[in-house]
């Protein structure tokens, strides 16, 4: 379980890349990881190697929302597992977040 | 309040506790009947300081130890009387009383590895074979003193650590029964409503709250709030008391949904949610109509035991984002048939068994093979075969039958017995010209426009009779009066040829929320009538 994060666009976006469990675990890194950057525009968050999520994920994607909105960013999901995906999907979470799969935006129910 | 009693304070300075205390507060006992090792032994202990006392026997040694006047023995084997194999095993026993750690060093003469192994299997912490060395002597007092002052570290942490659980297990428990006082409602006693509650600590992320409105419609709603303990059971409170008074004043589910959500968006964090099944069983009309979000597919069981219907998740959890509060959603809207049974389940029970879940498909193989009054019972047995142990798992696990015919019937008789039938509303000429028995409910009970297409109720033609117009009244183009005043999922077909652009703009509606290709075609029931 790791979040890995770095900069990409000159800095306008910060990839934060979830490996193994998305669970309470990680909720301080991933606070860290997000916390102390200026400037960013999209927060890109890759679940390609994250095998699972719970409700305490979804929380922390929420948490990383509210902070991208007081920046006037917006959050994107990408490159989610079939599994992971199915949990974003039963939370209705592509009425909030853009979810990408494969680089494309996958278009949500709404 | 104590200082012993509150948490973060303790009686001995940590730092203090783990300090080796200097010879001079310390007071070693040393056991022998032969004076002149006495006397050898207490030259040494003298000359570093320490407080010595003296013992001829083992009897006298137990009294001395249990008088709490000794920090280590040093025990002679062979004595008149008790022996200093029997003297340790008392002074071992006192020590498991006391929790005070009392090094008994052996000092022997005997050279029987036998024997000497007696020493350490009698309890003696260690040995000494004389003619006795000052430097081992020392040395081994030293290493003893410094374990016995970690054992003092370790039994202070944990009897602090005790103290903070016991004082924490008080408040959850007092927790529960004030959450437990909150979500109590008779309805859940209701013949025909039957369920599991099994939370995962004291108190529990999951919610199960039922009510009757005036009306004698049926609400209720099962909630899981992210995370369980103190933070979910905070949570709980102001959700009842919503849920409460709001159903007893007749308020339809939705409007419950977007109070009770923009009261979470208020007062929550952003990371903390609840995901909730909210149903509403109207005996009347006999409808069920279901607002899921984010939780596990409600199921619709048949007389035939198979899944008629499952009511997927397709809203945000409360307290996300207002503007998309489940309220402001269109629901999905069934007509019961005669022998339907309704399950739904929070998360724990799909995913019960951590890496091996549960599994919906298993769940409803349970419940479709399980006679209809041991639904309940059955998925209870098969989760703890599955887990291997009683619930609850990891999670929070709470999970509902509803057996319609049943429950419907009870409903329909508190509402007679309550004088409440008089509250339906004009009888129905339908588009056919036959006249159907009049019912009414209050269109999204009370609000002023439609969720979905957000048509003034005022704009409605067909009132009651009884004066409440602005309360019991449906649009004046819709021959049926759904709850939600809409046209849900009719067919164009199916749909009058007089009908309104609103009509038009509510399908719309419809399809944006359920795409074709998931729209439950079968929940179209209702068309039938007309």
């Amino acid at each position: 379980m790791s979040v890995k994060d770095y900069t990409a666009r000159n800095g306008k976006e910060l990839v934060l890349e979830i490996k193994g469990q998305f669970d309470f675990s990680l909720h301080k890194p991933f606070r860290q990881a997000y916390r102390g950057h200026s400037g960013v525009e999209v927060y890109r968050v890759d679940l390609a190697q994250a095998e699972y999520m719970d409700s305490s994920a979804l929380g922390m994607l929420l948490l990383l929302r509210e902070h991208a909105s007081g920046q006037g960013a917006k959050v994107v999901l990408c490159n989610c597992q079939e599994e992971v995906e199915k949990i974003l999907r039963i939370a209705n979470f592509q009425k909030l977040f853009q979810i990408e799969r494969n680089g494309v935006e996958a278009r949500g129910d709404s | 309040m104590s200082a012993a009693d509150s948490p973060g304070l303790t009686d001995t300075d940590p730092t203090d506790r783990e300090r080796v205390p200097e010879p001079d507060e310390l007071t070693v006992l040393v056991v022998d009947d032969e004076p002149v090792n006495v006397l050898l032994l207490e030259m040494i202990l003298k000359a570093r300081g320490f407080n010595v006392a003296m013992a001829e026997d083992g009897a006298k040694a137990v009294d001395r130890v249990r008088d709490g006047h000794c920090d280590l023995v040093l025990m002679d084997v062979m004595m008149p009387g008790m022996d200093g194999y029997d003297a340790t095993r008392h002074i071992k026993r006192i020590e498991a009383e006391t929790g005070r750690f009392i090094p008994v060093l052996f000092v022997t003469a005997l050279t029987d590895e036998k024997r000497l192994a007696e020493c350490v299997a009698c309890g003696g912490d260690d040995f000494l074979t004389k003619p006795i060395s000052r430097v081992q002597l020392n040395a081994k007092i030293d290493s003893w003193l410094r374990t016995q002052a970690m054992h003092r570290t370790l039994q202070g942490q944990h009897d602090e650590l005790e103290r903070h659980q016991q004082r924490l297990d008080m408040e959850q428990q007092l927790a529960r029964r004030i959450v437990g006082k909150a979500v109590a409602s008779p309805v859940l006693e209701t013949p025909g409503l039957r369920y599991r509650y099994r939370p995962a600590e004291i108190l529990s992320g999951d919610i199960l709250l039922a009510g009757c409105t005036p009306g004698g419609r049926l609400m209720l709603m099962l909630g899981d709030f992210t995370g369980h303990g103190i933070a979910a059971a905070i949570g709980v409170i102001p959700l009842s008391n919503i849920f409460r008074s709001m159903t007893r004043k007749g308020f339809s589910p939705a409007e419950v949904l977007r109070e009770a959500d923009a009261r979470m968006c208020e007062a929550l964090p952003a990371e903390m949610f609840l995901a909730a099944i909210t149903l509403e069983l109207d005996p009347v009309s006999r409808t069920l109509t279901v607002w899921n979000s984010a939780m596990p597919p409600l199921l619709v069981i048949g007389r035939d035991g198979t899944v008629r219907h499952r009511i997927g998740s397709s809203q945000l959890p409360l307290g996300v984002d207002g503007a998309h509060s489940p309220g402001r959603e269109l629901p999905a809207m069934l007509e019961l048939q005669a022998g339907d049974r309704l399950f739904l389940c929070s998360d724990g029970v799909v995913e019960a068994g951590g890496r091996q879940p549960f599994g919906q498909q298993q769940v409803e193989q349970v419940l479709t093979e399980s006679a209809p009054d041991q639904g309940v019972e059955r998925l209870e047995q098969a989760l703890v075969a599955h887990l291997g142990h009683d619930l609850p798992g990891a999670d929070d696990i709470t999970f509902v039958e509803l057996d319609c015919g049943r429950l419907l019937s009870e409903l329909a008789g508190c509402r007679e017995a309550d004088g409440l039938a008089a509250e339906t509303g004009p009888d129905v000429r339908q588009g056919n010209g036959a006249v159907r028995s009049g019912w009414a409910r209050r269109c999204c009970a009370g609000s002023t426009r439609c969720p979905c297409c957000s048509v003034r109720w005022s704009d409605c033609t067909v009132r009651c009779s009884n004066g409440r117009a602005s309360t019991w009244c449906w649009p004046n183009s819709m021959p049926t009066p759904w709850s939600t005043g809409c046209w849900g999922w009719t067919p164009a077909s199916r749909r009058p040829k007089t009908a309104s652009s609103r009509t038009t703009r509510c399908a719309r509606a419809v399809s944006r929320i359920w795409p074709r290709a998931r729209s439950p075609s079968g929940c179209v029931t209702r068309a039938s009538a007309w």
